[in-house]
C-alpha cells in the first residue's frame, strides 16, 4: 500500500501541482475556497475525483490503475464504451468505423460517459447518449448529439478553421493531429475553469480558437 | 494571449456582432448572465443532433409563404437552414430556449422573444424576398430576368438541391457587410447576382447620381446610400416587411413607390402635379390592379405608372422629340412595356409607342367610351381608327401620302410618322424643352392634349384656340385657303372649331368609305344637322378630287344640299 502511494505521488507529480494535501477533498455542497493554489485546482476534490464514492484509493484510481502490467495499460477504459448504439446518421462525420473513431483517450473517457453506466448518477449531461437524457424524446435509437470527435483537424488552407498550430500555441490539445474529448477538456482540472474546459468559453473564446465564426 | 486573440476575433466575428446574445453582447437583445456567443444556436454537447450541432429547437410553424403572379419558383414552406434562423426570427420561440440546458432552465435574456421590428420577420413570410425554392437551370429558363445558377457568385451559397436560403444573402456569423449580408448592398451587388433585370444596365434607375437624402425613405427603413444608383433595387424594393407584398415594394400604393422621387425632390421633374391636372391617367384612382402578367383583352380597368413604364428599364429620352417627325419607335421611358400591336395582338415589349397605348384605348372591353364629340360614325377603338388602309387617318401607326395636305410645317411633310404624345401629352411638353415633364401623365387641356384645342361651336379663332392642330398645320396656310378653299370663312367668319368637320385620329374602314370620310371628314353632329329638304336626314360629304368636294347638310343655320366646292 505505501507503495502504491509512492508511486501515485512521482505519477501525480508532472500533472498537479505540488503542494496539497492528498487526503483533502472540496467538501460537497461547500462555497469553494478563494483563490488558493492547489486547493481547487487539480482533480483531486473535482468531480473527477470519485475516492469517496470507491471508498479506496485516491483521485487517481479514478480511471488510472498503477502496477497491474498484463491486465491492462494505465489508461484503459474501466469499461468499454457502447460505440455500437450509436446512430451512424445523426453525425455521419462521426463513427465511420473505418475513418473516424474516438482515440484511445476519448475512449477512455466514454467509459464513463457514455450514458450506459450508472444512469442514475450519470444520466443527464455527463452522458453522451441523447437517449439517456432527460426532457428528450428520441424517436429511434441513438443519436450523437455532441461535437464531432476522432476527426482529423482540418489542414492545409481554410476560410473556417485556424491553423493547428495556432490552436496548441492557444492551449488546445489535437493528439495526433485529431479532435478527442481532451481537446477541449482537461479531466484533471488543471485549469480549474468550468465544465473542466483548458480556458473559460467565456464569449466563446475555446469555440473561436478553432472556428473561424 | 487569448485574449488578444479573442479582441482581435471580434472586430470581424460574431463576438460584438448584433448576434452576440451574451452578456456582453452589443445588441438590446442580451442575455442576462451567460458568457457564451455560440451557445444561443450550437452546443459541443446535448444539442438537438442537427447539424452543426444545433441548439434550437425547430418552430412547429405554417408560414404564410410569398406568392406573386410573375414568379417562376415553386416557393415552398421553409426548410433547413432557414428554419434555424426562423427559431428566433419568427418571433415564436423564447430566445434563451436551447436544447443543451434542460427546457424548465432556459437561458435568461433581456427580451424573452425577438421583439417586434424589421428582425421579426413573423410567421407572415409572404411580404419578404421568398425562401425555400430551388433555384436552378429550368427556373432561369422559365424566369429569363434571373441568370443562369452556374453564373451566380458562390459567394452566395445555396442548399443541398440548389435552393435559397436564408444563408443564401446571410451570413449569421459576420456582420462586416451590415445585415449580416455576404455581398454588398452597393449599387444592388447582391440583388444583381441573380436578377437580370432586362434593361437595368443602362436605366436610368440604375445609374442616376440624384441625391435620396431624406427622402425615398419610409418610416421603418432608411436608404442605406445617398444617390439613386448607389441604392439601386432598395430605392423601391423592400426585401424583408414590405408595404406592398407581391412586388415587395416599399409602399402599398404603387404610385407612392414612384412618387416618392418624382414629385419635385429627387427626379427633375414632378408628376405628381401633372396627374392632378385637369385631364390625366389618373394612377392615383387605381390601387393593386395592375398586374405585369395581365392580358390587355381581359384586364380590369385601371392605369399604374407601370402600364406605360418598366421601372427596371426606364431611361431618360436624351433628345426632346416631341413634335418631332420620328419613327414612332417607343422612346427610352417606355423600353421594354407590353403592349398591343396594329394587328390587336398582346406583345410582351412594345417597339413602337401607339402599342403601349393600345393595350388600352384599342379592343380593350373596359376602355373609355365617352363620346367627347358626336361624331358622324364613332369608334372608341384606336387601333382602328389609326389604321393605315383606313380612308384617312392622322400617321400613327404608318405613313399616309395624302398630297392634299399642303399646311404642313417643317420639318413635318407629307409621309411623315407621328407619335401619340404628339399630341397627347402635358401641357408643360410645348413649352421650351425641359421645362416640365414630356408624356401624356396630365394635361390642363382635355383629353391630355398637348395645346389647346378648342372644339366649341362658334369659337372666335385664334392662335391658341387651335394650338394644338397648328403645331404642324401652318395656320397662314389652312386660312390662306390653300387646301380647302373655303376654310377661312368656316374657321374665322363663321367660327367653327376645326372639329366640326375633321376627326383628329381616323375614319376606320369597317365605318367609313375614302369618298364620303376622306380627309379626316367627319363630322360633330352637335354642330352640324342633316339637310333638309328633298335629301333630308343626310349629312354628307363627298370627295371629288385634290380639293374638291361637296356638303350636303345644315350648319349654322345654312342648308347645303350637294354644295361643291374646288380649287
Amino acid at each position: 500500500m505505501r507503495k502504491i502511494i509512492i508511486t501515485l505521488i512521482a505519477l501525480s507529480a508532472p500533472l498537479l501541482a505540488a503542494d496539497w494535501d492528498i487526503g483533502m477533498k472540496n467538501p460537497a455542497g461547500a462555497p469553494r475556497p478563494g483563490p488558493v493554489i492547489g486547493y481547487h485546482k487539480g482533480v483531486v476534490g473535482s468531480v473527477h475525483d470519485l475516492s469517496e464514492e470507491m471508498g479506496f484509493g485516491s483521485a487517481c484510481n479514478t480511471c488510472h490503475i498503477p502496477h497491474v502490467q498484463g491486465i491492462r495499460t494505465t489508461t484503459q477504459p474501466a469499461t468499454q464504451p457502447a460505440l455500437e448504439l450509436f446512430r451512424i446518421g445523426g453525425q455521419r462525420r462521426v463513427f465511420q468505423p473505418d475513418r473516424y473513431m474516438p482515440g484511445p483517450t476519448s475512449l477512455l473517457c466514454l467509459g464513463c460517459h457514455d450514458g450506459t453506466i450508472a444512469t442514475s448518477t450519470m444520466g443527464t449531461s455527463h452522458a453522451l447518449l441523447s437517449g439517456m437524457r432527460e426532457g428528450f424524446a428520441v424517436p429511434d435509437g441513438f443519436v450523437w448529439r455532441d461535437h464531432p470527435i476522432g476527426i482529423p483537424y482540418p489542414t492545409g488552407t481554410t476560410r473556417d478553421y485556424r491553423p493547428r498550430a495556432f490552436v496548441e500555441k492557444a492551449g488546445l490539445r489535437l493528439p495526433e493531429g485529431r479532435l478527442e474529448c481532451i481537446s477541449c477538456h482537461d479531466p484533471h482540472n488543471t485549469q480549474d475553469v468550468e465544465d473542466m474546459l483548458w480556458f473559460s468559453n467565456r464569449r466563446s473564446a475555446l469555440c473561436l480558437t478553432c472556428h473561424v465564426k | 494571449m487569448l485574449i488578444t486573440a479573442s479582441a482581435a476575433f471580434a472586430q470581424q466575428t460574431i463576438v460584438g456582432s448584433p448576434h452576440d446574445l451574451s452578456v456582453s453582447g452589443p445588441g438590446r437583445i442580451h442575455a442576462l448572465y451567460e458568457e457564451q456567443v455560440c451557445i444561443f444556436c450550437h452546443a459541443p454537447h446535448n444539442n438537438t443532433g442537427q447539424q452543426p450541432l444545433w441548439n434550437r429547437f425547430s418552430p412547429p410553424t405554417h408560414y404564410r409563404i410569398y406568392q406573386s403572379s410573375t414568379t417562376d419558383a415553386r416557393i415552398d414552406q421553409p426548410s433547413g437552414p432557414s428554419k434555424m434562423c426562423l427559431s428566433c426570427h419568427d418571433g415564436s420561440l423564447a430566445l434563451g430556449l436551447v436544447a443543451s440546458r434542460p427546457p424548465g432552465d432556459p437561458i435568461h435574456m433581456s427580451f424573452q422573444m425577438i421583439p417586434p421590428g424589421p428582425s421579426n420577420l413573423t410567421h407572415d413570410l409572404s411580404d419578404d424576398h421568398p425562401i425555400g425554392f430551388r433555384y436552378d437551370r429550368a427556373l432561369a429558363a422559365r424566369d429569363r430576368q434571373l441568370r443562369v445558377p452556374d453564373v451566380v457568385t458562390p459567394d452566395l451559397p445555396m442548399g443541398k438541391h440548389n435552393e435559397v436560403h436564408c444563408t443564401t444573402c446571410h451570413d449569421p456569423h459576420n456582420n462586416e457587410l451590415g445585415n449580416f449580408l455576404r455581398m454588398p448592398q452597393l449599387r444592388s451587388a447582391i440583388c444583381l447576382a441573380c436578377h437580370d433585370m432586362h434593361g437595368w444596365e443602362q436605366s436610368t434607375h440604375a445609374l442616376s447620381l440624384a441625391r435620396t437624402t431624406g427622402r425615398a425613405v419610409d418610416p421603418r427603413e432608411q436608404l442605406p446610400y445617398h444617390t439613386m444608383a448607389d441604392n439601386g433595387c432598395l430605392n423601391c424594393h423592400k426585401i424583408h416587411s414590405a408595404g406592398e407584398r407581391e412586388r415587395l415594394l416599399r409602399f402599398d400604393r404603387e404610385e407612392q413607390n414612384c412618387l416618392n422621387c418624382h414629385s419635385g425632390g429627387v427626379a427633375r421633374f414632378n408628376i405628381a402635379t401633372e396627374i392632378h391636372k385637369r385631364s390625366s391617367h389618373p394612377v392615383h384612382l387605381y390601387n393593386d390592379r395592375h398586374d405585369p402578367t395581365e392580358d390587355p383583352r381581359l384586364m380590369p380597368r385601371h392605369v399604374e405608372c407601370t402600364d406605360c413604364h418598366n421601372p427596371h428599364a426606364v431611361a431618360a429620352n436624351v433628345i426632346d422629340t416631341t413634335g418631332r417627325p420620328s419613327n414612332g419607335a417607343v422612346g427610352p421611358t417606355m423600353q421594354f412595356v407590353s403592349g398591343v400591336n396594329r394587328a390587336g395582338v398582346p406583345v410582351e415589349v412594345s417597339h413602337f409607342e401607339y402599342e403601349v397605348c393600345f393595350k388600352c384605348h384599342a379592343d380593350g372591353p373596359t376602355r373609355s367610351r365617352r363620346q367627347a364629340i358626336p361624331r358622324q360614325v364613332f369608334s372608341t377603338n384606336t387601333r382602328l381608327e389609326f389604321q393605315p388602309g383606313n380612308p384617312s387617318f392622322h400617321p400613327v401607326i404608318g405613313p399616309r401620302n395624302n398630297n392634299d395636305v399642303v399646311s404642313l410645317l417643317p420639318p413635318w411633310r407629307v409621309g411623315s410618322v407621328m407619335r401619340c404624345t404628339d399630341c397627347h401629352n402635358s401641357d408643360q411638353a410645348s413649352n421650351l424643352p425641359g421645362a416640365g415633364p414630356d408624356g401624356p401623365h396630365g394635361s390642363i387641356y382635355e383629353p391630355i392634349l398637348i395645346a389647346n384645342y378648342s372644339t366649341r361651336d362658334f369659337t372666335t379663332e385664334s392662335a391658341q384656340a387651335y394650338a394644338l392642330c397648328y403645331r404642324c398645320h401652318d395656320r397662314q396656310s389652312i386660312l390662306g385657303d390653300r387646301s380647302f378653299p373655303l376654310h377661312s370663312l368656316h374657321v374665322v367668319r363663321g367660327r367653327t372649331p376645326c372639329s366640326a368637320c375633321h376627326d383628329a385620329h381616323g375614319i376606320s374602314r369597317t365605318q367609313g368609305n375614302s369618298t364620303n370620310h376622306s380627309n379626316l371628314i367627319n363630322f360633330d353632329r352637335s354642330i352640324v344637322q342633316p339637310a333638309s329638304g328633298g335629301l333630308t336626314g343626310r349629312i354628307e360629304f363627298v370627295d371629288l378630287g385634290q380639293n374638291r368636294g361637296s356638303c350636303t347638310l345644315t350648319c349654322h343655320g345654312v342648308v347645303h344640299v350637294r354644295f361643291e366646292y374646288g380649287r
